[in-house]
């Protein structure tokens, strides 16, 4: 039914914000955990050299995932309006349907079709932009995916930069170990968003056939 | 539903109601319809669940073109929720309502309709062939509320007040009015707050010549009935709800 397909692209929407936010908290800590990092591998002087310029990286890639973030959430809350606006297109829809069949034979029932003919049109239009939305919100997490893809690279260079800062290495051991954890949840949960996404988009492709 | 001209001369006033579709455990209403040949309003043209079988039964009448103009005595659901689903097929009519429940109004999926809110005062709608009054009717039972009084027609629109709880089918008209009491009196009692809007409003309403008063639920009064009844309101203490 119809209105099922609005409560999934809804459900989708809050899903994909509430997974978002889980995403933004560990791009919080990431982002707080390089600071750490920084103040470490400063007062490990010369011997975590190599270790400065990969902080600079991990917290880039942290306020990217956090930008990225608060884009997603208003396209997944626009995604919800347009959810909603298109549920009382339908319901009009379907409320001038039934008054065109129930008024055959009415003198004035045709009068009504103009309004009938453009509200259908608006379904078809709401659709299109739906799944526009869609695309375009998919390939927002797409871009989460992108940006923390270079992590595990990042984390083993982390690992041996880390070794040569004797006496501190432990603790950058940590940070390069955290950063793993980190973006593997990351990934987890935008491809779980990704995974809703693509099943509502498939939903809409079935009600357009 | 079920339409009955009660007024048929140079213009109609037309009623609908007693819909046998309606889901059960939805208050039956009264929606009234005044067509002259250049206008035409909707009076409290109902909720969302009616809308339907209001609009199936409207085009036997007028083409959507011809309906320029909606009226909502207050702003409850069963007086216009349906709104958002008359907007998209009249875009270019105005909705008449107390000013105080634009905001409120807008609530039920209106986007384009234009609102030409009513002063506490009251005012008028020029239809052409018939003039209508918009008469203050204020916390009867809402805190802004009007009803319609034309009088070429002597008709007063009564919005709840008049209106009864009734059984299915129910006649249009009251047949007696000692057995319609039952049927008015919690309603009234419960509906309407203020002993004082009451009698204001009763006061004013005696001023008007009336040969069928319109309530928007149950049956329609007509003859000495409409006076009867404004001798039963002003002897009734309304506002019990509260001790």
């Amino acid at each position: 039914m119809p209105s099922n397909n609005t409560e999934n692209i809804l459900i989708t929407a809050a899903s994909v914000t509430a997974e978002l936010s889980k995403v933004k908290k560990i791009a919080k800590e990431m982002s707080i955990a390089v600071m750490n990092a920084k103040a470490i591998s400063h007062r490990a002087g010369d011997a975590a050299l190599g270790f400065r310029p990969i902080t600079d990286f991990i917290d880039e890639m942290a306020q990217d995932v956090m930008q990225l973030v608060l884009k997603i959430s208003k396209e997944a809350f626009q995604l919800s309006q347009m959810a909603v606006e298109r549920t009382h297109i339908m319901n009009t829809e379907e409320q001038y349907k039934r008054v065109l069949t129930n008024a055959e034979g009415a003198r004035f029932v045709d009068t009504l079709k103009p309004a009938a003919q453009k509200i259908h049109n608006q379904y078809v239009s709401y659709q299109e932009i739906l799944q526009k939305n869609i695309i375009r919100l998919t390939q927002l997490l797409e871009d989460i995916q992108t940006s923390t893809k270079g992590s595990q690279v990042l984390s083993t260079t982390s690992r041996v930069e880390a070794s040569y800062a004797r006496g501190f290495n432990a603790s950058l051991e940590v940070v390069a170990e955290n950063l793993e954890q980190a973006t593997d949840k990351i990934r987890a949960h935008v491809k779980s968003s990704r995974n809703k996404l693509d099943n509502v988009l498939e939903i809409l492709k079935r009600e357009n056939r | 539903m079920k339409a009955t001209k009660i007024y048929d001369n140079n213009y109609q006033w037309i009623m609908f109601g007693r819909d046998p579709e309606k889901k059960e455990g939805i208050i039956d209403t009264n929606q009234y319809m005044i067509k002259t040949n250049s206008r035409t309003v909707i009076l409290d043209p109902g909720g969302i669940e009616i809308f339907a079988s209001m609009l199936t039964a409207v085009l036997h009448y007028v083409s959507v073109e011809e309906i320029t103009d909606l009226f909502a005595s207050h702003q409850d659901p069963d007086i216009i929720s349906s709104l958002g689903l008359w907007e998209e097929a009249l875009p270019h009519a105005k909705l008449h309502t107390p000013w105080i429940w634009e905001s409120f109004i807008r609530h039920f999926g209106s986007k384009n309709i234009t609102f030409a809110p009513i002063a506490d005062e009251g005012g008028s709608l020029d239809l052409g062939d018939a003039q209508l009054q918009f008469i203050p009717a204020h916390y009867l039972h809402a805190s802004g509320n009007f009803h319609v009084y034309d009088e070429e027609a002597k008709i007063l629109m009564s919005g709840d007040v008049g209106a009864a709880l009734e059984a299915e089918g129910a006649p249009m008209f009251v047949e007696n009015f000692d057995d319609q009491i039952d049927k008015m009196k919690l309603f009234h009692q419960r509906w309407m707050p203020s002993n004082r809007a009451k009698n204001d409003w009763i006061a004013r309403v005696r001023q008007l010549d009336i040969d069928i008063m319109a309530p928007q639920h149950g049956r329609l009064f007509k003859g000495d009935d409409v006076k009867r009844f404004l001798d039963w309101f002003e002897a009734l203490d309304v506002g019990i709800a509260v001790p």
